[in-house]
């Protein structure tokens, strides 16, 4: 019993840096592009907490976390967009600038290109497992969820993706839509790295370790769809759990363990595309 | 060949005119490399002199200096390579990184267990090994998308991922040389390497290979039919298929192929200039490939010297951060930049045409 | 008055490196419907995305009642009762129909909210007013495209509705569901609407338009009173010195060979409305077997049937006696069979490849690999067969900087180059002004004279009629023969459309 509460409380602990990453790659990919920078907007947010934070205290640093993600994203469409440069060149430019510049910056910041833990930064804890940084992130990706279900900004985003032409018959400038699902997007990754680096008050080099990649795959079982997507997410946080509580139990090492959701969510792409080629009848 | 004749081969051709749009993403991503490297050396060291000097010049000054830096490009150019095959047939696998670990580990893993029973003949056979390696952490991929049509994005990111977990657990757990400061393997013996052509630099007969690799692919593409028909699938699948191409071998047999050469790649690096496998030695090669594939335009004939500008970053920043105080993450930042600043050429053509 | 007036337009696109529209001077009154006329390429569509405000023009003036204007969003010309009903659809087909009518000007509650059933029940009554009956609840992707128009024109009379811009309106529209658009289109006119009618069809247009416009090449050739001309001159008006197929002029003697394609009981199910029902259908060398359909009646599954891109759920599909799917795809393609695709930017051509590559594509592995290797063979092959389809300066161009007739040109030189024994053609002429039309058809025709057997499949009767030897109807996956005796047309809309005589 305990043990099914502690693996709840871990998928929740999980969950909570990882539900935002995914909704804002649904916003993305409603307009038709593929975000595979989140990973990237991830480090940027945990390095913009950390570094504001470590000035300016927790709450504003989560504030900044957004912000400066959100600009940055919003920044890098912009530059794909006006420079007509490819989106998915300019992702890849990303997730390579993102940790080189975090490590520049935290040279000069914190004198170390390493682990850099800064004294109360680390969030409370308000039930075990789950900190108040959880419940922003949380609160972040509802208020998304909130804008894409019932907002003209989600039916906007989804005529974006489906067809440009559709807005412009509206008068409604296709850039601007896909600016606005990007600005969303970074948000949310910088929701996802604040806690990410709330969660240990420090920030880690690369320690997004892989979850933006995971909410993009979250996004695609999902079916592009909402409710598949955070269907996604919540299956993703209980195999990390699950994972992460089994080092206690079974003699397997850390890292062995670690690589095992990724193996297994490699398979559950090929198996639900497997099922979809069916139901298309190929 | 004389230039007039190369000209003409090139204009003969049935292929669209994209080689000068090749050059020009060149050179465009060496002067943007070289601005921004004066620009980090002035604005990120405390000794901008210094910095400029062990950036510019250090790689370049001494005859060692300058083949080593040869040699580093060596693997990434094989692995570039790997990423034109598959993005030439449209798939976009981000595979690279865990597929070239994979690669080093194996080769570190057999070399020295070949050495001992095939003597000096055993390196090239090791990198067979590690090119298996690469094949095998690649599959999933393949077959995924072969049998199920599944995103080669997702697939290959994935697993790379949980390779490059698994990977580090066995060089730091089992088969790690436990009397070593490194986290590394236990050190290859020294005649199980692939020999060094001109010491004490440690150039080796790799980047010969690279450089042959690159020209085959040249070839391939532009002048062989299957060449054609995997450029034609990649560019349009369905079109391929209804012109008859084996589009099911297009469907698997590129992304094996990426494997292979990231995992000889790797292999490269363990028994080249590393001399065993090192927790985290990919060090970012797959993105970096990807990166270099993109400067070179996707050409084959293009990468040797998008690999050396790549190589040139790289041991310039390290260079300069052992010489200065020059952050050494500055090395990766430059090539990101130059990444985006050779993705956004077509936008200073199309200002020019607004004015 | 007029309502809307544009002044000396001219508009350039580099893209295409085309002058568009060259100094064009045009006027609509209110209560008039002003039809503009022109071959393909004759910048009809500039004109009306100008006038929409989708495009700025380089120079030139346009006035709204008089009063200088400048669009910078079709948001702007909306604002002062223009709407426009595009040619192509350009709905979010994920969307449902109120929800695509009320994009841009959503209905709000609870502050950001959007308000569904208001926008639900707006679309309801804009729709009651029209005498349209489209569910706005419905998901656009699964309304059948008489549906689809409806939701476009609602969308372009929701917002005011004193100028309506229609774009080709009927080239997807049986023709019920044609009449009860011009219906609607003279009702707009006569309540003091002024419309801008878009089309190259003569016949639609001496019986609609109070006032015509003749574009070539992006400047005004002449603008008169409909009332003065019939449908045979303004035929000629709209395309210049191009010589038509002859109807009667049929092949003489050319035996009927063997069967060459045999379509037997084929059913292809799941596909809704568009699904097949035991299609029987055998094409003989030396003929031409039409068969036409309109949209949604299932001519895009005997497409994917007779190409060979699916295979049938019962009932085979021979070629030359032989199963098609047992054949090897590189021989059938190279030797036997020749495609010429609806869809041809997906299916026909590889846009980011080079014009030559994607002519000589199918007969790639004819060439030995030395011969392949030294290129030139090839490349003269590719200027051969481009050559003899009128597709010039090509050399190191991809397909995708050209025009669409070309684009088609370049298909047909590949398809159409060789001896095919068999080609399977669909709406090969769709979106080819008329003398690229007459071209492509007499080169069928010629091909079947010398032997091919051709399978000619089409949404536009006029193609079947020029060029059959045999017709039939597709009507929702069943085929109708058509007799070829009496009144051709009426039998041929009789049971395109379902309707019992």
């Amino acid at each position: 019993m305990s043990a099914l509460v502690s693996l709840l409380a871990g998928s929740l602990a999980f969950m909570a840096p990882l539900a935002p990453a995914a909704v804002g790659g649904l916003v993305t990919e409603y307009v038709g592009a593929l975000n595979i920078a989140l990973e990237g907007f991830i480090l940027i947010g945990a390095f913009s907490y950390a570094a504001v934070g470590a000035v300016a205290g927790p709450v504003v640093g989560f504030g900044a976390a957004l912000a400066i993600t959100a600009v940055a994203a919003a920044g890098a469409d912009l530059f794909s967009r006006k420079a007509k440069a490819d989106p998915f060149v300019v992702g890849l430019g990303v997730n390579m600038l993102a940790p080189a510049a975090a490590s520049i910056v935290s040279q000069s910041l914190f004198a170390t290109k390493g682990v850099a833990a800064v004294a109360g930064l680390q969030s409370t804890l308000v039930l075990p497992g789950l900190r108040i940084s959880d419940i922003a992130a949380f609160a972040v990706a509802a208020a998304i969820i909130l804008a894409i279900a019932a907002t003209p900004f989600g039916t906007r985003s989804r005529a974006a993706g489906m067809s440009p032409d559709s807005l412009a018959m509206a008068g409604l400038d296709y850039g601007k839509a896909r600016g606005a699902a990007h600005l969303v997007s970074g948000l949310a990754c910088g929701a996802t790295g604040a806690a990410l680096a709330a969660s240990v008050g420090a920030w880690v080099p690369n320690m997004s370790a892989g979850r933006g990649w995971i909410a993009l795959v979250a996004v695609y079982l999902g079916g592009k769809r909402l409710g598949g997507t955070v269907a996604a997410v919540a299956l993703f946080s209980v195999m990390l759990s699950a994972a992460a509580s089994a080092q206690a139990v079974v003699e397997l090492p850390a890292e062995l363990l670690l690589s095992i959701p990724y193996f297994i969510a490699a398979l559950v792409v090929i198996v639900g595309a497997r099922r979809t080629a069916r139901r298309r009848g190929t | 060949m004389s230039i007039a004749t190369r000209c003409r081969f090139r204009f003969d051709t049935i292929h669209d005119a994209g080689g000068t749009k090749t050059a020009m993403k060149l050179s465009a991503a060496l002067a943007s490399a070289a601005a921004l490297a004066a620009l980090a050396a002035a604005f990120l060291s405390s000794e901008p002199a210094s910095a400029l000097r062990a950036f510019f010049l250090a790689p370049f000054r001494t005859r060692t200096a300058f083949l080593s830096t040869l040699e580093l490009a060596a693997p990434l150019a094989v692995c570039a390579l790997g990423v034109i095959v598959t993005f030439r047939a449209g798939h976009y696998s981000l595979g690279g990184e865990g597929q070239a670990y994979a690669g080093a580990f194996a080769a570190a893993l057999a070399a020295p267990i070949l050495y001992e029973s095939l003597g000096p003949a055993s390196a090239p056979l090791a990198i067979l090994v590690g090119a298996l390696a690469g094949a095998i952490v690649s599959a999933p991929s393949a077959i995924g998308k072969r049998l199920a049509g599944a995103d080669v994005l997702l697939t290959s990111i994935l697993v790379s991922q949980g390779v490059i977990f698994a990977v580090d657990w066995a060089i730091g757990g089992p088969f790690r040389d436990q009397s070593s400061n490194l986290v590394a393997m236990r050190a290859i013996p020294r005649g199980a390497l692939l020999p060094r052509l001109a010491p004490p630099s440690t150039l080796t007969a790799a980047s010969i290979v690279a450089l042959a690799a690159c020209l085959i692919a040249a070839f391939y593409f532009e002048r062989t039919r299957s060449g054609t028909a995997h450029d034609l699938y990649g560019r349009n699948q369905r079109f391929a298929e209804l012109q008859g191409f084996d589009v099911a071998r297009l469907s698997w047999a590129p992304i094996v192929a990426a494997g292979v050469l990231h995992g000889a790649a790797g292999a490269m690096m363990a028994l080249g200039a590393r001399g065993t496998a090192i927790r985290g030695m990919s060090g970012g090669i797959g993105w970096s490939a990807i990166g270099a594939a993109l400067v070179a335009g996707s050409r084959p004939q293009a990468l040797p010297f998008a690999a050396l500008l790549f190589a040139w970053l790289d041991s310039g920043s390290r260079q300069a951060a052992i010489l200065s105080d020059l952050p050494p993450d500055a090395g990766q930042a430059i090539k990101a930049i130059v990444i985006l600043a050779v993705s956004a050429r077509p936008a200073i053509a199309a200002l020019r045409r607004r004015r | 008055m007029n309502i809307v007036r544009l002044a000396s337009i001219r508009k350039y696109y580099r893209s295409s490196a085309a002058q568009a529209l060259d100094g064009v001077d045009f006027e609509l009154e209110s209560g008039e419907i002003h039809a503009v006329v022109g071959e393909n390429g004759a910048g009809k569509s500039t004109l009306a995305r100008i006038l929409c405000g989708f495009e700025r023009p380089d120079s030139g003036a346009v006035y709204v009642k008089g009063a200088p204007t400048s669009f910078s969003s079709h948001r702007d010309a909306e604002r002062v009762g223009i709407g426009f009903v595009p040619q192509y659809s350009m709905l979010a087909t994920g969307l449902t129909a109120a929800e695509n009518v009320a994009i841009g000007h959503e209905p709000r509650c609870f502050g950001p909210f959007t308000d569904r059933r208001r926008a639900s029940y707006e679309f309801s009554l804009l729709a009651d007013r029209y005498g349209f009956t489209v569910d706005p609840d419905a998901i656009v992707a699964s309304l059948s495209s008489a549906e689809r128009r409806e939701v476009e024109i609602l969308r372009a009379l929701a917002r005011g509705g004193s100028v309506l811009v229609l774009d080709e309106p009927t080239s997807i529209l049986g023709e019920k569901e044609a009449a009860s658009l011009f219906t609607l289109v003279r009702r707009l006119r006569d309540s003091g609407a002024g419309i801008v009618y878009i089309s190259h069809r003569a016949g639609e247009i001496v019986n609609l338009a109070d006032r015509v416009t003749v574009l070539r090449s992006g400047v005004v050739e002449r603008s008169f009173a409909a009332a003065d001309v019939d449908e045979c001159e303004l035929a000629g008006l709209i395309v210049s010195g191009t010589a038509c197929v002859d109807p009667n002029a049929r092949r003489a003697g050319v035996a009927l060979g063997e069967p060459v394609l045999t379509i037997r009981g084929v059913s292809l199910g799941g596909r809704g409305s568009g699904s097949l029902h035991r299609v029987d259908l055998t094409v003989r060398s030396g003929e031409i077997v039409s068969v036409v359909a309109l949209g949604g009646n299932g001519l895009e599954s005997l497409e994917d049937i007779a190409a060979g891109v699916v295979g049938p759920d019962e009932g085979d599909v021979l070629v030359k006696g032989r199963p098609l799917a047992k054949w090897p795809r590189r021989e059938l393609r190279s030797r036997v069979m020749a495609y010429l695709p609806t869809d041809r930017e997906n299916r026909g051509l590889s846009p980011k490849a080079s014009v030559a590559m994607n002519a000589v594509a199918g007969r790639l592995f004819d060439y030995s690999f030395a011969e392949f290797a030294a290129g030139s063979s090839p490349l003269t092959d590719a200027g051969r067969m481009l050559g003899e389809f009128g597709v010039a300066n090509w050399k190191g161009r991809r397909v995708d900087t050209l025009s669409g007739g070309n684009r088609q040109r370049v298909v047909a030189s590949r398809e159409l180059s060789g001896d095919a024994e068999l080609v399977v053609a669909a709406n090969p002429a769709q979106g080819l002004d008329r003398g690229s039309r007459s071209r492509l058809l007499s080169r069928l025709a010629a091909m079947r004279d010398s032997g091919s057997a051709v399978l000619l499949l089409s949404s536009d009767p006029d193609d079947a009629a020029e060029l059959a030897d045999r017709s039939f109807a597709l009507y929702r996956g069943r085929l109708t023969p058509i007799e070829r005796t009496g009144s051709f047309d009426a039998a041929f809309s009789e049971a395109l459309t379902g309707a019992k005589p």
